[in-house]
């Protein structure tokens, strides 16, 4: 008897080991928004209805501007003033402008981020999907900005992130992927979105 | 309390039978199932209103996939229930309705409606064969809504036998 | 010679009445806790995720991070919910079809399916809790499967097992009458 029971524990431990639970369906994740995209979008529709006022409340009081202001290292000088200025000034482009900024700033942050940690050894395909998942978080409230002021810069992004995406979520197994590629690809992505950051302000189409 | 007809209680074991079936199918086999639905979907190209464009249809694919599932684990969740409810409300008509035609005729309407989940089933069936629209009007018209209906009137019905029995006072 | 079938339902064991109320009892409990204490869940779970990063994918990150954990924990309260959800079934499918079993089957079938039906039915929603409980340390995959190999496919099966093999018995009944 001892035999058989050591045997099909032996069996049990090993399928835990290695069986994926790819089945059993326990309901879908939908990804929320965090306090920064919430707030982004209040000011946004605010400015949209024309309700300077409430605009102006919700970035004095709100997580972006703190979030600007805890950045301003990283950021063009003057940024949150300028924008500021802008809801006192009812002047809706250059808001749109300062926001642009700002979430290109923090997608450049993540891409700088993601290239030290894969030189210092991440695992490349998990790794460089989640900083991907959530510079493209960031980079897609401002695209249609970015696109109404720098065409060529929107489509740039849009074929870095693709190419990206390919690379760390090839159709081949993970351990093809190629972390010098990848970090090629944030590197490309960084410098993109640096370009948006400091570009002179230009008429909107 | 008094037991229900063996053929009440069959039908009472066997819909929560499929139930647990149903959710083992969710669970263990849900890979296989999608996998399944999604060679159904462009066999059957028209009845999904398919483009020949890949973004397009895979898009409607994950839909009606989505669909399926959703139909499985309707009837899943209702299985369980109407199963349940079938059990104790057979068991009440067994107990405390007087008349051999009043319990028949409650005996099939719970029965009837015990078997609605089966309509969730039929959704996720027909919505593979002939598309989400028409799969939707097929379930509800010719399985939801009677069985449901038979549901409903039977639980009314045994309501108001339980309100017409004579109290032990009356006799 | 088949004996003859009661014509008023008999009830299972003590044991397994006790069993089902316990079950319901901790699902109302499970419920109640989840509600009472969803802010010092939540905190525990988030403690624990980030105690083991390399399990949850955690880059140190905010803005990365904030995904992962926000997923994984809404993973550990669907576990939660299944749990309280599944329990407060099963609880009923227990005495209902145990008392079926009492009624309509005899001898050691009838002794086999009280037992395959109570134990089935106590055990697969504590699969549900288990997957909860090990989400923070070992990851929602790993968690599933461990909670699958141990909990639900061995309970779930008892329990489908225990049902056909019922309506059969129940459906021979039925053809020989």
């Amino acid at each position: 008897m001892r035999p058989a029971c050591a045997s099909a524990l032996a069996l049990l431990l090993t399928i835990l080991a290695v069986a994926p639970a790819t089945a059993h369906h326990t309901g879908t994740y939908t990804p929320k928004d965090n306090a920064i995209t919430t707030n982004f979008k209040q000011l946004k529709f605010s400015v949209q209805a024309g309700k300077f006022d409430v605009a102006r409340r919700l970035f004095d009081d709100g997580p972006l501007r703190r979030e600007m202001r805890a950045r301003a290292a990283a950021l063009p000088d003057g940024l949150e003033a300028r924008t500021r200025a802008a809801f006192d000034a009812g002047d809706a482009a250059e808001v749109e402008r300062g926001l642009m900024v700002f979430f290109a700033a923090l997608g450049r942050d993540l891409a700088l981020e993601a290239d030290r940690q894969l030189a210092a050894g991440a695992a490349p395909a998990p790794t460089g999907a989640r900083f991907l998942e959530a510079i493209w978080r960031y980079y897609n409230l401002v695209d249609f900005a970015v696109s109404r002021r720098d065409a060529r810069a929107s489509v740039a992004m849009r074929l870095a992130y693709d190419d990206a995406e390919a690379l760390v979520r090839p159709a081949a197994a993970p351990a093809a992927v190629s972390a010098a590629r990848v970090r090629e690809s944030f590197r490309r992505i960084a410098d993109i979105l640096s370009g948006i950051i400091h570009a002179p302000p230009a008429p909107v189409r | 309390m008094s037991r229900p007809p063996l053929i009440v209680v069959f039908v009472a074991v066997m819909v929560i039978a499929l139930g647990e079936l149903g959710g083992a199918v969710l669970s263990q086999l849900r890979p296989a199932a999608a996998r399944w639905v999604a060679a159904r979907v462009v066999a059957n190209p028209a009845a999904h209103g398919l483009s020949g464009s890949a973004e397009y249809d895979e898009e409607v694919r994950d839909r009606t996939v989505f669909a399926v599932e959703a139909g499985l684990s309707f009837f899943h969740t209702h299985a369980e229930g109407t199963g349940l409810v079938l059990f104790f409300t057979s068991t009440l008509v067994a107990s405390v309705v007087h008349g051999v035609r009043a319990r028949t005729a409650l005996y099939l309407l719970l029965t009837a409606g015990a078997l609605f989940p089966l309509g969730y089933l039929t959704y996720a069936l027909a919505v593979l064969q002939l598309g989400r629209d028409a799969g939707v009007e097929l379930a509800e018209r010719w399985v939801l809504t009677p069985l449901g209906v038979a549901a409903i009137v039977g639980i009314l019905g045994l309501a108001a036998a339980l309100v017409r029995r004579p109290t032990p006072e009356e006799g | 010679m088949t004996p003859p079938i009661s014509e008023t339902w008999r009830l299972p064991p003590r044991a397994v009445l006790l069993a089902a109320l316990l079950l319901l009892v901790t699902a109302e409990v499970g419920g109640a806790s989840m509600a009472r204490f969803k802010l010092e869940l939540a905190r525990w779970a988030r403690g624990e995720m980030q105690r083991h990063p390399a399990v949850h994918g955690l880059v140190g990150v905010r803005d990365v991070d904030e995904r992962a954990l926000d997923e994984a924990l809404f993973r550990f309260e669907t576990g939660l919910r299944l749990f309280h959800m599944h329990a407060e079934g099963m609880a009923l499918v227990i005495i209902a079809t145990t008392t079926i079993a009492a009624t309509l089957t005899g001898g050691a079938s009838r002794r086999a399916l009280v037992v395959l039906l109570a134990v089935g039915g106590v055990g697969y929603p504590l699969g549900y809790l288990l997957w909860s409980a090990l989400i923070p340390g070992l990851g929602v995959e790993r968690g599933k499967t461990i909670a699958e190999w141990t909990f639900w496919i061995p309970f779930g099966c008892a329990t489908i097992v225990a049902l056909l093999w019922l309506a059969a018995l129940i459906a021979a009944r039925v053809i020989r009458r």
